[in-house]
């Protein structure tokens, strides 16, 4: 038995990743971020830390926004995994609409995080204030500095999302 | 959402043709191959690694004909995590050099050192009778500013994908400056450049950073190694302790004024790290005494005001270049030489009652009654400083530093932009910047 043969036979962890179910191999306490970008694939989610603290690994685990680089693959058994790639089938959740429409990232890299952290701020504030989107949104780093862009965004996706404004 | 997942480096859909690796310093040669576990390497037992599934499989030093990354150990695997924890198992003994003592107070130091010298550097302006006013001015003041180092810290950590395929290296990598890198990698993979492609991708913050790449080298170094595609991903902590960060810098400033208040020298020293000379010196124009400069470690210092006699002598710090290697850091100028000069306009205005803002203006040429408005034409914004003899020899468009960059100096290419609203922005971004210094002050 090879060393590769032998990995695919031992440890799986079973989780629902963008509305499928996917078995993996990576040992448990692989960090999810590495699981979801090389063993299965995708790639939209980044890494930019490793610790936690920059947001850029941002997925939702059961809905709630969740920084995978830090979130071990076994503490997701069983779950709802959503990634950037599956926030909405068509890449056209109302905040990626506002995204693109008022041109918010300038390199790009954290934003597929900070849409995610986003997508659970107007969860929870469907209406949020510079105040809430400040508080929930600290802990999402934009190296080139677009946060007042992000924050036009945000409050541009929740009015559509207020009036039920399809993207559709 | 094509456009904000487009970072993605893989080499294959199929995994078991990518391999990974992470990157470590050391001098220490470790050759091992291990199909199953960690045994082939001294002193570290496969039981030692967290889990059976996690497999480590070779680790070794690269060597770099293009001095490029001298004592790098490589540690190969057959994904990010596994890479990643097989690293931190390897024990590396590596000798340093003297580099490694040397402070940050050191550099500070060295640069005081080049600035009492009056000899040194290259003059970048050099208006006659500087010395004369200074000397007989009664108002005058002399301010020494100093900057740390400066780390790039772009939020995507380095990293380049690299293979061989069909007699062709391709380095697939986000990069600001392919042309420079070019050669360095010919050198290190023992090729001609032609049989070598940079596929460039989103740069996931540049800000400089990748204007050297340097870490395109290990990632071509182990693909050949092995002979088989290799992606390296440096970690935070890597990323940071092969940054090329922005040198410490020190300035001293002297000033003086004369009847009215109105500025009749400036004479300003600037002494760091000089990436330019470091990483491209074939780009450094020559200044008035012929003297080669780093333009980028000097930009700014040469500002558009009339403050009389001017001179900008521009110094290299050896101590710094010594200890780390300098880097251009976001936006390609030197952030330092900007800073001092509204730093020091902003605690040595002459007159209280008046604004950072009119001061800024006292040293303008442009008609006063536009500048009021805040709407200064280009012309004349820019036809002043006629003694500066780098003004007139960059604009007759001969320097090199004009053969490279299409233009002149940054002055120059705005001057010269299309755009009519262009003209206005960075008089606006000086404008904020003013204020916000004065609304702080006061």
């Amino acid at each position: 038995m090879t060393w590769r043969e032998h990995r695919r036979n031992t440890i799986v962890t079973t989780f629902n990743l963008n509305g499928r179910t996917v078995s993996v191999h990576s040992p448990g306490d692989a960090p999810l971020l590495w699981v979801i970008r090389d063993e299965l694939g995708l790639t939209g989610t980044k890494f930019g830390c490793g610790i936690g603290f920059c947001g850029a690994c941002t997925v939702h685990v059961d809905g709630r926004a969740t920084r995978s680089c830090i979130t071990s693959v076994a503490a997701v058994a069983g779950t709802a995994v959503t990634t950037i790639e599956g926030l909405d089938d068509e890449g056209k959740h109302p905040l990626q609409t506002a995204w693109l429409e008022l041109q918010v990232p300038q390199c790009g890299y954290c934003q597929p995080g900070q849409i995610m952290q986003a997508a659970t701020l107007l969860k929870d504030y469907p209406n949020p204030t510079d105040r809430d989107i400040n508080a929930v949104m600290a802990g999402n780093v934009c190296r080139c500095m677009t946060y007042i862009r992000i924050r036009k965004a945000i409050k541009l996706a929740a009015a559509r999302m207020r009036e039920g404004v399809s993207n559709d | 959402m094509i456009s904000l997942s487009a970072h993605g480096l893989r080499s294959s859909s199929d995994p078991s043709r990518r391999s990974f690796l992470i990157t470590m310093l050391g001098g220490a040669l470790m050759l091992g191959y291990a199909r199953s576990g960690l045994a082939a390497l001294p002193g570290v037992s496969a039981g030692e690694l967290f889990e059976p599934t996690i497999w480590y499989l070779k680790s070794l030093a690269l060597e770099d004909p293009s001095g490029t990354v001298p004592g790098w150990v490589v540690v190969f695997a057959d994904s990010f995590i596994a890479a990643n924890r097989a690293a931190d198992l390897v024990r590396v003994t590596w000798h340093s050099g003297k580099a490694a003592t040397v402070s940050e107070r050191d550099i500070q130091h060295r640069a005081a050192q080049l600035i009492a010298d009056a000899n040194g550097g290259s003059l970048v302006v050099d208006d006659p009778g500087v010395d004369a006013i200074l000397a007989s001015a009664k108002q005058k003041i002399e301010r020494t500013y100093t900057t740390g180092t400066v780390m790039h810290v772009a939020l995507e950590p380095v990293n380049a994908l690299a293979f061989e395929k069909d007699g062709v290296f391709e380095i697939h990598t986000g990069n600001q400056w392919q042309t420079l890198i070019l050669p360095v990698l010919a050198k290190a993979l023992g090729r001609s450049q032609d049989t070598i492609v940079l596929r460039s991708y989103l740069l996931g913050g540049g800000f400089g950073r990748r204007l050297d790449g340097d870490y395109t080298v290990p990632a071509a170094l182990a693909a050949k190694a092995i002979g088989k595609p290799v992606k390296m991903v440096c970690t935070r902590a890597d990323d940071m302790r092969f940054d090329c960060p922005r040198s410490p810098s020190t300035q001293v400033l002297r000033m003086s004024w004369g009847d009215g208040g109105r500025v009749t020298a400036m004479d300003h020293h600037a002494a760091a790290g000089w990436p330019t000379g470091v990483m491209a010196p074939f780009f450094m124009p020559a200044g008035v005494n012929r003297v080669p400069y780093d333009p980028f470690s000097i930009s700014g210092a040469d500002h558009w005001y009339t403050v009389g006699a001017q001179r900008v002598r521009a110094l290299r710090n050896d101590v710094a270049e010594r200890t780390f290697r300098p880097g251009w850091l976001r936006s390609v100028g030197a952030g330092w030489t900007n800073w001092l000069s509204r730093a020091s306009w902003t605690r040595q205005r002459t007159q209280p009652a008046s604004t950072l803002w009119s001061f800024a203006c006292e040293c303008s040429t442009a008609p006063a009654e536009m500048v009021a408005r805040r709407r200064v034409p280009w012309e004349a914004r820019t036809a002043r400083r006629p003694c500066s003899l780098v003004w007139r020899r960059r604009w007759a468009g001969t320097s090199r530093h004009q053969e490279m960059w299409g233009s002149a100096s940054r002055r120059h290419s705005v001057r010269n932009a299309p755009c009519p609203r262009g003209w206005l922005a960075p008089l606006a971004c000086m404008s904020t910047a003013l204020e916000a210094m004065l609304r702080s002050n006061n």
